[in-house]
């Protein structure tokens, strides 16, 4: 298992290089210029000074060569400054990612909390009221915009009924910030991790099903076995395999952000910190956004391949 | 392998792990011991051009520096009772470097921290801000600034006029890049320190600690308004910041200075939150709010449901469709803003300077007819247009080419070209118009709505324009750069008219010396604009900008169509009626602000 490991990791370094180039690439052959995104284009400002401002950016050079410097900092840990705030890329995206944690874990923990029992109870009751009820909900939920949604409770819990904050991630003035810390998480969670339920509800609830007419649930069943080892040491521990392939596709997200949802709520994570980077044509910010990713993408593949073998000892690696 | 390795342990471990980190980043920031500007964020401890640098010196850019004198003024957390002003913004990190200030208009943000010598009120005159008075020699080329005594930074330091002298010295030099520094280096000496041939600007001399004066190699009027953009820094603390490091010094990421202005920045947050406490020592006045708590919310909806819910107490930039649901809030009071972005029509005249031009063509021979302009703007029917544009009333109609506040600027005899389709066919018919011709029609990022209504006003008319849209990011390379259009109506400020006019509209003007994105070229406009630009005197150049008015009415390289107020929605707990602007968007007098 361990040199298959080293094996994935060293394969990995290539793959890491070419995604940078692409990426890279794309970046900077998109259209627009990070200087003009800076200025407003309703007060002109002096020609001169934009050249300069160019050229201080190192915009002027070739591709090649802007990427040729960008990777030679990286690999030396520096990932730049951020055009329009002149902060270190790792420190941008530092002081964002505890935030994005936060809440992306915080949704993925409803998720996996409401979404895979409900699954399970909607595979062993199928077409039942409340199998039928379960995936009304589930189309309703991963068909409902995610602005819409975020919008709707914000007026609801916190405008009208004035349970939560509208928007933000703390109140500075608020006696305990821990409490209200999880105040102003509670409907960005929520919003975030609709969808999620909905995912995994049904990727459970198909997952069981299909091993629910398995061969060896009848054998277990045949020797007598008691229904719950019957259904959780045979039936779950075997539709876990799929799980943990959705889970593994998930874990990227948990620190790439939820655009959308950051950006209703003004939380302050990775998400919001990509869009207006996107806007700004921050290359050095969505440089760094785009290493991190992937390469959390990458381990997390990996990790999946390595929980398959925890979850199932017949899956060996050599 | 062991059963407790679950992905659900793992997963249940990261979030644990995330909501402690983000816990503990929630916990409120002690107030820094104060901005300390002993020790600023220099890479390299060398004053700029007067002193070698010291290469030998690490970096220390984001390093916090280390406060070596007393806390300054009121520094402290909002506690209970202070008067607290929460802002939500659409932006927040777009401010505070004084020397690079990318929007080209004066930031809110940055004056409420930092002094200028004078300031624009709102009818373009100058006016005193740190500067008790000035005096300006007959002749325009020198400007003598009596400065308040007693005034101190917000550290303590007593501001003088080596203050003064080191910021004007500070702009000249040529690794800064200032934005200011085209409009500057008119004083004498300036361009020599730029290019390195000398180390400091001669025409900036301080006489005593209250007086400087500023020499000029000639009269400028565009000098007076560099004047109004040029915010004072502390010598103590900028002299020991490169130049060339000056946008990622802690002074521009971290806002860690100390200012004379009527607030002190407390927490700086980048892209997400500023707060600024008071400063009681004030030189006009001890501000009557406590905090400024300004926070981003880029979504307008989340800022409408925040300011509807109390959660702040002015909401910025709310969408003009919500205006009547915006009244319903109680105790909310709108405060309009001086308009000064009419949405201006350009047609190009495509006369052979850029790529997309071909002047030889007849259908660009006849686009450089004024009776073609006066053919589009006839063919539009103005009021039923704006109707569709914002049907809430406020944007109203505009042809003069100057923002509303300088009205008295504009000639008496400006043309309207009224809602006349038939004259419109007509002229086009003059100038031998072919209906088949078709015009780029650019919008600026996504084509507003009302673009097709236009384009079929056009379409009526035998003018067929197809609708192009150029991204935001990409107009200076495409529009500017290679002249990538035919028509384009478009916002654009109009509050600095020598600035603005002389830049849109001189001959040459093309990008890269200017934004003269139509190629105009009149001499008797260039003539008249080089007189202006060569006083002091507002009592002369004022004149020579309304005959330029009336130049550019006639000739119609642009044409104001119409303008839109743009509006700040004050809370119930705001006194709207002490937020005063001056000239463009800028506040006049911040320390006066209250609280009911």
């Amino acid at each position: 298992m361990l040199r298959y490991i080293v094996r994935r990791l060293l394969i990995s370094i290539p793959v890491l290089l070419g995604i940078t180039m692409i990426t890279f690439a794309a970046y900077n052959l998109a259209p627009g210029d990070p200087i003009s995104a800076m200025i407003d284009p309703s007060v002109p400002v002096a020609p001169e000074v934009l050249e300069k401002m160019k050229e201080d950016l190192g915009l002027n050079k070739p591709v090649y060569v802007r990427y040729v410097i960008w990777l030679k900092e990286a690999l030396r840990g520096n990932l730049g400054y951020a055009y329009n705030s002149s902060t270190p890329v790792l420190k941008k995206i530092g002081d964002r990612l505890p935030a994005t944690l936060a809440l992306t874990t915080s949704a993925m923990l409803l998720a996996i909390g409401l979404g895979v029992p409900l699954g399970v109870y909607s595979a062993l009751r199928q077409y039942s009221a409340l199998d039928y009820v379960l995936t009304f909900f589930a189309f309703v939920a991963v068909s409902i915009p995610a602005f819409f949604f975020a919008l709707g409770i914000i007026y609801i819990f916190s405008v009208r009924l004035g349970l939560f904050p509208v928007q933000g991630l703390r109140d500075p003035d608020a006696a305990n910030q821990v409490l209200d810390f999880l105040r102003h998480l509670a409907l960005p969670a929520t919003a975030l991790g609709l969808e999620r339920i909905a995912g995994f509800q049904r990727y459970t609830r198909s997952a069981v099903l299909e091993v629910l007419g398995q061969d060896y649930m009848t054998t277990a069943r045949a020797k007598g076995l008691p229904e719950r080892t019957v259904l959780w040491r045979h039936g779950f521990r075997n539709a876990l395999i799929s799980m943990i392939t959705i889970l593994s596709l998930n874990i990227p997200g948990l620190f790439g952000g939820a655009f959308v949802i950051e950006w209703i709520f003004s939380w302050p994570g990775m998400g919001q910190l990509a869009v207006s980077s996107v806007n700004m044509r921050d290359y050095p910010t969505l440089m760094g956004i785009a290493l991190i990713g992937s390469t959390l993408v990458l381990l997390s593949n990996l990790l999946a391949d390595i929980l398959y073998a925890i979850a199932d000892p017949r899956i060996r690696y050599t | 392998m062991r059963k407790a390795f679950t992905p659900t342990v793992l997963l249940t471990l990261i979030v644990l792990l995330g909501l402690v980190l983000s816990a503990c980043g929630a916990q409120p920031t002690p107030a820094p011991a104060q901005p300390a500007p002993a020790q600023p964020a220099p890479a390299t401890a060398a004053p700029a051009a007067t002193k070698a640098p010291e290469p030998t010196k690490a970096p220390e850019a984001t390093k916090a520096p280390e406060p070596t004198k007393a806390p300054a003024p009121t520094a402290a957390p909002a506690a209970t009772g202070q008067k607290v002003l929460r802002r939500a913004q659409s932006v927040i990190g777009k401010f505070g470097d004084p020397f690079h200030i990318t929007g080209g208009q004066i930031d809110e943000w940055m004056f409420l921290s930092l002094s200028r010598l004078v300031f624009y009120n709102a009818k373009l005159d100058l006016e005193p801000d740190i500067a008790e008075k000035y005096t300006v020699s007959p002749d325009g080329k020198t400007y003598t600034f009596t400065l308040r005594k007693g005034v101190e930074w917000h550290d303590g330091t007593p501001f003088t006029a080596k203050d003064v002298v080191f910021t004007f010295n500070y702009i000249c030099q040529k690794d800064l890049n200032a934005m200011q520094y085209p409009n500057v280096k008119v004083i004498v000496g300036c361009e020599d320190v730029n290019q390195g041939k000398a180390t400091s600007v001669a025409g900036v001399t301080a006489n005593g600690d209250y007086e400087v004066t500023l020499q000029l190699n000639n009269a400028s009027s565009i000098f007076n308004h560099a004047l109004t953009q040029i915010p004072i820094v502390p010598e103590h603390v900028v002299k020991d910041i490169p130049p060339a490091d000056f946008t990622k010094s802690k002074f521009v990421t971290e806002r860690w200075y100390p200012g004379t202005g009527p607030f002190i920045v407390k927490e700086f947050k980048g892209d997400e939150s500023i707060e600024l406490v008071a400063n009681p020592k004030y030189f006009r006045g001890a501000p009557k709010i406590d905090v400024i708590r300004d926070i981003k919310i880029p979504d307008a909806n989340t800022r409408l449901l925040a300011l509807e819910k109390g959660e702040v107490d002015i909401a910025a930039g709310l969408p003009v469709a919500e205006l009547e649901r915006i009244k319903k809030i109680p105790g909310v009071e709108l405060v309009y803003l001086d308009p000064v972005v009419p949405n201006v029509l350009f047609v190009n005249y495509h006369r052979g300077n850029k790529e997309a031009d071909k002047p030889e063509q007849p259908k660009f021979k006849a686009m450089q007819d004024p009776r073609f302009r006066q053919a589009l703007i006839h063919a539009l029917d103005l009021d039923n247009l704006i109707k569709a544009v914002d049907p809430y009333g406020t944007t109203v109609k505009w042809n003069c080419p100057l923002a509303p506040s300088l009205g008295d600027l504009c000639a008496p005899d400006i043309k309207t070209y009224g809602y006349d389709p038939e004259k419109a066919k007509a002229l086009l018919k003059e100038i031998g118009w072919d209906a088949n011709w078709e015009l780029i029609f650019v919008a600026l990022g996504t084509p507003p709505t009302w673009y097709e209504i236009v384009q079929q006003m056009w379409a009526k008319v035998g003018v067929k324009a197809t609708i192009t849209p150029i991204e935001f990011a990409n107009f200076i390379a495409e529009f500017y750069g290679k002249g990538k259009f035919d028509v384009i109506i478009s916002g654009q400020a109009r509050w600095v008219p020598l600035d603005i006019l002389g830049t849109v509209h001189r001959c040459g003007f093309e990008y890269p010396k200017g934004y003269n994105s139509t190629q105009y070229c009149n001499p008797k406009f260039d003539e008249i604009f080089e007189k202006a630009l060569a006083t002091a005197d507002p009592a002369v150049y004022k004149p020579l900008i309304t005959e330029m008015t009336r130049i550019l009415n006639t000739d119609l390289p642009t044409y104001p169509l119409w303008i839109g107020k743009s509006f700040q929605t004050m809370g119930p707990k705001v006194d709207a009626s002490t937020f005063k602007l001056g000239c463009g968007y800028n506040w006049t007098a911040p320390h006066t602000w209250t609280l009911k």
